[in-house]
């Protein structure tokens, strides 16, 4: 090992064993690796893609030039900080530690819940987004018919197959994550490369990407643009991964703030282009909106039906790597908030395996967790067959907001805890905003609230009413064990050097 | 609408690289014997 990064990891060790706890995941990602995992879940070739059709039914092809921007840049402002937070407070459980030591432990606890509840919505749309392109593929290949059923259980293989990656190691899924973030430049590049030169039609004059009051809903131009807004939105969910894997991280007070930064940055302007181009290449708005995928309805309108298939596999691709992310990101989430014994059978999800230097129980909870969201979806659909919204649309609302309160309520209690002096100055870390910090924060709040209301009302009120039933179930789980016993991260800073180093000493025997 | 949607995208870009050189900034910067790491209180409830 070099000097440099000796050094560099044994200062990185410092910092977090003063939050109390040891080494114990395997420091290993460098700076691209950190940005790749979120960039990887932002995954532009899935959200963008996967509800295309959902943005193009409510917005028109204004929603891909206003909308994908209108969301970016306020995404950027969160972000920004987000990042601002990592910087300062640089462990794994990232919002849930930040909110607890910010605020309250309650804070904390209500912020880890509220979190782990987008994060199934997140690794469960992913992988089902996957799912549900890969299935008809598959069918056609081996000659049976798709169904809801076959799209359950190859969710479920697909499911397995990323618990298992996950389990093998950090190093293995940190490749793959590297590998993917050039897979999705390498692919908007294609696909933009193929529809400049080798579209059958014209492309539309460029201000049609901004054209704005035509809707295929039955709702007025105003309200379907923004529930049209879930598409971009939730394209943008899940970059609190490089503060998941903080302290997998070398150097992560910079390196993963800049990784939760660049990821959604450079996304909005890959996914700005390819949007731009797919859009632009519409023959037929009205008749896109009403296919099974619009994407693909284009690229084949445009390109033709062999060329429609290539890029239908490349995205399939594309979702099969954010699912993988998406899972350690949310396993290391899992992994922290159970070390402060905030789940029930925390000591099980906060074990490390010796061997992978992985949170392998947390991993294959994640998954169980995951299937059974889906699940309880597809039971719904087969008990009342003639509900109207999509799995898709259920789960990607219930992600965004699940995720975006628990983004929103560290960002609160940071200006709280500034108002009243308790956070200062000398507490930010080397990525910070100066004295931009509080608008910024501001800006990011306002955006937070609005879109949350945005994401549950109709036709998506059943994720709503799903996101109220888990809240009360957390009410009663507060009030009847976790208010007591629940000591939040605050109880390991008791910890003892001693106990820091017996904890570490078993992952270098 | 065209050039609504152009300084749309101007103004995003623009926000990610004055917060990206800002950042940056501070980031060089940075001085750790000025620092101070906020752990929290222990009685913090």
């Amino acid at each position: 090992m070099k000097p440099g990064k000796e050094h560099q990891l044994f200062e990185d060790k410092k910092d977090l064993n003063k939050f109390g706890y040891a080494q114990e995941l395997l420091r290993d990602m460098g700076g691209f690796s950190n940005f790749s995992i979120s960039f990887s879940i932002i995954s532009i070739l899935t959200g963008a893609v996967s509800l295309y059709g959902h943005g193009l039914f409510y917005g028109g092809s204004g929603m891909m030039g206003f909308g994908w921007t209108i969301v970016a840049l306020f995404v950027i402002l969160i972000a920004a900080s987000m990042s601002e937070l990592a910087s300062a407070i640089p462990t794994a459980g990232a919002l849930y530690h930040w909110a607890a030591i910010l605020g309250s432990k309650r804070w904390g606890w209500y912020t880890a819940w509220i979190n782990l509840i987008g994060q199934i919505g997140i690794v469960a749309g992913i992988d089902y987004s996957f799912s549900l392109f890969a299935d008809p593929l598959l069918a056609s290949a081996f000659g049976y018919s798709s169904t809801e059923t076959t799209t359950l259980i190859l969710f479920g293989i697909t499911l397995l197959l990323h618990g298992t990656f996950n389990h093998i190691g950090i190093r293995l899924v940190a490749r793959l994550n590297d590998f993917s973030a050039w897979y999705h430049i390498g692919v908007v590049v294609i696909l933009v490369g193929s529809l400049v030169f080798f579209s059958r039609h014209e492309l539309q004059p460029l201000d049609y990407l901004f054209q704005v009051g035509q809707t295929f809903s039955d709702k007025p131009y105003a309200i379907a643009f923004l529930i049209g807004l879930l598409q971009a939105q939730w394209t943008f969910t899940g970059y609190d991964a490089s503060a998941h894997t903080i302290e997998e991280t070398i150097n992560p007070r910079v390196r993963a703030a800049w990784g939760i930064f660049t990821s959604v940055a450079f996304s909005f302007i890959f996914g700005f282009i390819m949007l731009a181009f797919v859009t632009l290449s519409i023959k037929n708005a009205a008749a896109a909106s009403e296919a099974d995928n619009a994407f693909i309805y284009v690229i084949s309108e445009a390109l033709g039906g062999t060329f429609g298939s290539v890029v239908l596999w490349l995205v399939t691709f594309a979702m099969w790597f954010c699912g993988l992310a998406s899972i350690t990101s949310f396993s290391r989430m899992l992994y922290a908030f159970s070390r402060d014994k905030g789940m029930p059978w925390s000591r099980h999800w906060a074990e490390i395996s010796r061997k992978y230097r992985t949170p392998a129980k947390a991993i294959w909870l994640v998954i169980i967790l995951s299937f059974a969201l889906a699940l309880f979806d597809y039971m719904i659909k087969t008990i009342n067959p003639n509900t109207t919204y999509t799995t898709l649309a259920f789960l990607t609302a219930v992600s965004v907001v699940g995720l975006y309160v628990a983004y929103g309520i560290p960002l609160y209690l940071k200006l709280r805890a500034e108002a009243n002096g308790l956070f200062q100055k000398k507490h930010y870390g080397p990525w910070s905003l100066g004295n931009w910090s509080k608008p910024i924060n501001v800006l990011s709040l306002i955006w937070i609230v609005f879109i949350c209301v945005m994401m549950v009302i109709p036709p998506n009120e059943t994720a709503g009413y799903a996101l109220i039933g888990m809240f009360v179930v957390l009410l009663i789980m507060d009030v009847a064990y976790y208010k007591k016993h629940f000591e939040g991260p605050q109880a390991a800073l008791g910890t003892s050097d001693e106990e820091i180093k017996r904890q570490e000493a078993k992952f270098t025997e | 609408m065209l050039w609504l949607g152009v300084i749309l995208i101007l103004i995003t870009i623009g926000v990610a690289v004055a917060i990206g050189y800002r950042a940056n900034e501070n980031v060089r910067k940075f001085d750790e014997s000025k620092h101070e790491s906020f752990i929290g209180s222990k009685s913090n409830s």
